[in-house]
């Protein structure tokens, strides 16, 4: 009972970080509100390191989800006839919007993707919530800017999420 | 009028509805970014909301906390 509890205790650590991380990722964007794309970036940084050897496993390289959602974005516009030249689909040049004061605001990708943590997570889970936990999560959804991103990445969504479940399975045992 | 030279068909709505997506993102981008640079100016809230077509206390509670 006694390890469930703290093993809750740091789930909301993480997920505290994950937010917080999500948010900045946001912000950077100029987005004011993180959507599930960013929870997947803030979960490629968790010091578990699970959500990046996943997509490596796959491989994919990590450090270029965030420039597969604007080019998604990006694609998306092109397909009818808009061509965005310059920084409008990228961050540079722009004021960061100041913080959500208050509680922690996300667009509705984010909220489904936090809900399904926690139903998929009961109170006494064995391992602790990691970065291919949060992935795995997002994967649920098949449309969005995640699917789209991976397919811009050439990421078969079943893959990743039977990397992800490697990878939280092997965490915490030798390597 | 907006004219696009290739407007996804309704038949394909993954694509159509990432288009619009990204269109707001482009145009919540260019609106923050304009809104900076008309309160750099000296422009007033009620002015901003005037060329936004909104109200002084719409504008300003949804874009001040994105400009400042």
């Amino acid at each position: 009972m006694l390890a469930a509890i703290k093993r809750r205790l740091k789930d909301m650590g993480v997920l505290k970080q994950l937010l917080l991380t999500a948010e900045a990722f946001a912000r950077a964007e100029g987005v004011a509100e993180p959507g599930s794309e960013h929870l997947v970036m803030a979960a490629l940084t968790l010091a578990d390191e699970t959500a990046p050897r996943a997509f490596r496993r796959v491989d994919a390289d990590p450090s270029q989800f965030a420039a597969a959602v604007r080019q998604q974005y990006a694609d998306a516009l092109r397909r009818i006839g808009v061509a965005i030249v310059g920084s409008l689909m990228t961050p540079d040049g722009l004021p960061e919007p100041g913080e959500n004061p208050g509680l922690f605001r996300s667009q509705p990708s984010a909220r489904t993707l936090i809900r399904s943590l926690a139903k998929d997570r009961p109170f006494g889970a064995s391992k602790p919530l990691l970065g291919a936990d949060v992935v795995l999560a997002a994967l649920s959804s098949d449309i969005g800017a995640v699917a789209r991103a991976l397919a811009v990445m050439g990421v078969q969504p079943g893959d990743l999420a039977d990397a992800c479940r490697l990878e939280a399975g092997l965490y915490g045992s030798a390597r | 009028m907006l004219e696009f030279a290739n407007l996804p068909n309704a038949t394909e709505p993954a694509d159509a509805l990432a288009a619009v997506v990204a269109l707001r993102r482009v145009a919540d981008t260019l609106e923050r970014r304009a809104v900076a640079h008309a309160l750099g100016d000296g422009w007033t809230w009620a002015q901003i909301a005037e060329a936004l077509g909104v109200s002084r206390q719409a504008a300003h509670k949804r874009l001040a906390p994105l400009v400042s």
